[in-house]
Parts: C-alpha cells; sequence; structure tokens
C-alpha cells in the first residue's frame, strides 16, 4: 500500500464512482495541509452519484489523543481544528464519522486507518 | 530518557531530526521488532493480539470475508514491510558510548511511530487494557508491572513523537 498514489485501485473490479473527505473544504482545501504534496489524500468535494459509504473510527483506550489528530491530519488532509474536532468526537461519543465515499475508496481509508492502528470500520450510508 | 531534537534542513529541504537514545532505551527499542516479528509469524497462535491489529473493516461478517479475501496477505506483508524499515532505521543509527543516535526523516519519523503504536497496541491488548491508562494504577509487585511499565514509556516516546511530526507539519 505504501508508495501508492492518493488515488488508489486496490480493486479493479469495483467501480470507482467519487468521494469526499468529512472536512470543511473552505478550511481545508486551499491552504490548509490538504494541498500538501506528501499528504496522502487530497481535500475536496465532488458530486456523489451513487450511495456513499461511510468510514467511522471508534474509540479506543490506547491510542493517545495527539496521535489520533496525526493520524487524521495525515491521511486526510484535515486541519488541526478538523482533525482534532473529529477526534474529541471519537473520544466522547466514541465514534466519529471522518469521511463519506464510494466503496473503494472507503476501504482504502479504512485499511490506512488500520495500518496506523485505529479502529476504524466501513458502512452504507443511509440512502435518506 | 530519548532525546528529540531538530537538525539543519537538508539540501532537499526535509526536515531531519536527531533522536538520541540511551544505551538502556536503546538496547530495549532495537529487540522489539523482533518481538512484533514473531509474533506476524505466527498468526494463527496469537489470534487475539493479531484481531488488534488488524481489527475488521465490515461489521458484517460475509462482507469482512470477501474484503479479507481481496486483500490477500497484504495486511500481514504491510505490517512486515514495516518491521524491516524499522529494523534498517535502527541499524542506521549511530552507536556511541552513551547510547545510539538515529536520524530521522519525516517517513522515517513516521514509520517509527507506527510501530511503537503497534507495540503499544500489543501490549496493552495482552494485558487486556480496557480503559485509559491514565485511569490504571498498578502496583510496583503486580508481575505485569515491567510490561506496563514498557507501555508508558513508549507513549512518552509516541508523544514526542506526534508532537515533533505535528509541529513540523511537513508530512
Amino acid at each position: 500500500m505504501r508508495g501508492r498514489p492518493s488515488a488508489p485501485r486496490l480493486f479493479p473490479g469495483r467501480s470507482r464512482v467519487c468521494w469526499r473527505a468529512m472536512s470543511d473544504p473552505k478550511r481545508d482545501t486551499g491552504t490548509g495541509t490538504g494541498t500538501r504534496t506528501e499528504t496522502e489524500t487530497e481535500t475536496v468535494t465532488s458530486v456523489q452519484l451513487g450511495f456513499p459509504w461511510n468510514v467511522i473510527v471508534w474509540d479506543d483506550p490506547v491510542n493517545l489523543m495527539s496521535y489520533v489528530v496525526y493520524v487524521f491530519q495525515k491521511l486526510f488532509g484535515f486541519s488541526m481544528q478538523t482533525a482534532t474536532k473529529h477526534m474529541l468526537e471519537v473520544h466522547e461519543k466514541g465514534k466519529s464519522l471522518v469521511a463519506s465515499a464510494d466503496r473503494e475508496r472507503a476501504e482504502y481509508y479504512v485499511t490506512r486507518l488500520h495500518a496506523y492502528g485505529l479502529q476504524a470500520t466501513l458502512e452504507r450510508a443511509d440512502p435518506a | 530518557m530519548a532525546q528529540i531534537e531538530q537538525t539543519t534542513p537538508e539540501a532537499d529541504g526535509e526536515r531531519r531530526w536527531l533522536l538520541q537514545l540511551p544505551a538502556a532505551e536503546a538496547a530495549l527499542l532495537t529487540a522489539l521488532p523482533e518481538q512484533l516479528a514473531r509474533l506476524l509469524a505466527s498468526p494463527e497462535r496469537n489470534r487475539r493480539l493479531i484481531a488488534r491489529l488488524f481489527p475488521a473493516s465490515y461489521s458484517d461478517p460475509a462482507q469482512e470475508k470477501e474484503h479479507r479475501a481481496l486483500l490477500g496477505s497484504s495486511l500481514l506483508d504491510s505490517r512486515r514491510e514495516l518491521l524491516q524499515e524499522v529494523r534498517m532505521l535502527f541499524a542506521s543509527g549511530t552507536r556511541h558510548r552513551k547510547g545510539l543516535r538515529i536520524r530521522l526523516s519525516p517517513a522515517g519519523a513516521d514509520q517509527l511511530l507506527r510501530f511503537v503504536n503497534d507495540m503499544r497496541l500489543v501490549l496493552a491488548t495482552d494485558l487486556g487494557v480496557e480503559k485509559n491508562l491514565g485511569e490504571l494504577t498498578i502496583a510496583a509487585d503486580d508481575p505485569n508491572a515491567p510490561k506496563y511499565a514498557l507501555l508508558v514509556y513508549l507513549g512518552g516516546l509516541e508523544s514526542a513523537l506526534v508532537d515533533m511530526l505535528i509541529g513540523d507539519q511537513g508530512f
């Protein structure tokens, strides 16, 4: 998985439709860390063409809060403020929806989150 | 205690840090990759610990099974690659009378950080930690006290690495 470009095709048999990160696009595009070339994902909003999949990060008693903030910034290009908001949501509410994407990309995010030791799952978003 | 200091940027513009480990800490840290390697070599014998390193992506067992089949051995392979990178990082260090000096690039620091976190997860799972570590009180004569001490030590190192990387914002 290392060295893959920002839009990898893990499973060529599946169609890639669209994705969007659950961040503030005004904050995270343009001047935020999301534009850095070494950040693993870009943070842009695209038109949704199908039911997206949600990426959920779950609370864990071991992972450090600062580490979770770092991982969110690294993987999703979140600003410090957005990353901290999601971390606190995980800590206080037990989970946080950090991204919504097509299935292939959602699986990629979850796999990357697991590689960093975070508890994450993907689930189909409510069609409503 | 380990110390991290920033060094002057390289010609490529990337920042570097110098991790200085006292001899005892260096001996402890450099032995850990082999512990994790042994665990990864026998996943069937370490199911609980392995499950923490490779949690399910789907709550639905059928979807999870399909997902795992697609991934094949890539999950284990990527963890083994990480261990190899960390071994090389430790081997690249300069040994001196007082310990070990390791130059860290942003990528190397990220690999070390992930490795340290993996070790913490394995230790905590082995110890059955289910609440925040700050809420635990461990007696000095607890047979698991050395493991808890290692967990706390690795937490301190991890915190220092995160502070360094977040402060850099160049990842």
